[in-house]
């Protein structure tokens, strides 16, 4: 008991950390998700990617950068984890602890990634591509 | 419960001492190497500093060459758009400025991560340069004493 007391406070910061990185995941995928299902509803309602996009004030692009920002948050944390690890660990507590921490963060990442693919990733790519499409035509004639 | 409280404060006192004196318990971990061991680990940690700043150099290098040629290629594309405005019909319109946001918003995040990767990169470098300083200290002690 007082072992785990240990590597637990020895790792608070990491710990607290992860907990609010977890909780600030899980209301952002709750809304994704709600937002996921509208936009796949009016998919089939027959809306256009820009239709698409454009619904609700462009959430869409809003949460397409939140997901990356959140991902490189994740990235940032698993970072830190094995920074800390190095520096001021060597008990094998600590090194499980670690190890949990990243497998934890490792998938959220996976999480965001899949949530934010269909359709928001997939409507974005179709819209930059046609965007591309445009302004490359127009400078290549100009 | 009151135990307990005791017992967390004591840890957590611990550990932050433990935080507070990790240079020292470097310098005292080299103190007791042998000297073939301080040696092959002053070796090490010198051939690292040198080989860092290398790196160094090259990813600054790597960093602005990618980021000047996202940057131009937006850059023109955002001219073309600007120019071109008044062609464009309303679908058009707004297409091309849904990918200048979101290339321009993409190669901002790009930068900061870039800065914050060679920011953590320089931090490193001064960990080795700090700890070559704590090696060749405790090699001017020596050839003193």
């Amino acid at each position: 008991m007082d072992k785990f007391l240990e590597i637990l406070i020895n790792n608070i910061k990491q710990i607290i950390i992860t907990i609010t990185y977890s909780i600030i995941v899980f209301v952002y995928s709750v809304n994704l998700e709600q937002l996921n299902y509208e936009l796949l509803e009016q998919e089939k309602l027959g809306n256009t990617a820009i239709d698409l996009i454009q619904y609700n004030n462009y959430q869409a692009i809003y949460y397409f950068f939140y997901a990356i920002i959140l991902m490189s948050m994740g990235m940032g944390i698993i970072y830190f984890t094995f920074y800390e690890l190095k520096k001021y660990s060597a008990d094998i507590g600590d090194i499980i602890l670690g190890i949990l921490i990243t497998i934890i963060i490792i998938f959220i990442i996976i999480h965001i990634f899949k949530l934010i693919t269909i359709p928001i990733l997939k409507i974005i790519f179709t819209v930059v591509t046609i965007g591309l499409g445009i302004l490359f035509s127009i400078s290549s004639n100009s | 419960m009151k135990v307990n409280k005791i017992k967390i404060k004591r840890i957590w006192k611990k550990s932050q001492e433990k935080r507070k004196n990790i240079y020292n318990l470097e310098y005292e971990k080299i103190r007791k190497m042998s000297e073939k061991d301080y040696i092959l680990n002053y070796t090490e940690i010198k051939s690292k500093y040198k080989f860092s700043q290398n790196v160094k150099y090259l990813l600054n290098t790597i960093v602005i060459s990618i980021l000047g040629f996202l940057g131009y290629n937006l850059y023109k594309l955002s001219r073309t758009f600007f120019i071109n405005y008044t062609t464009f019909n309303s679908e058009q319109k707004e297409i091309a400025t849904i990918t200048i946001i979101i290339l321009s918003g993409l190669l901002l995040i790009l930068i900061f991560s870039f800065l914050i990767i060679i920011y953590l990169y320089l931090k490193r470098i001064k960990n080795i340069e700090r700890k070559l300083i704590m090696y060749e200290e405790i090699k001017k002690e020596n050839t003193n004493g």
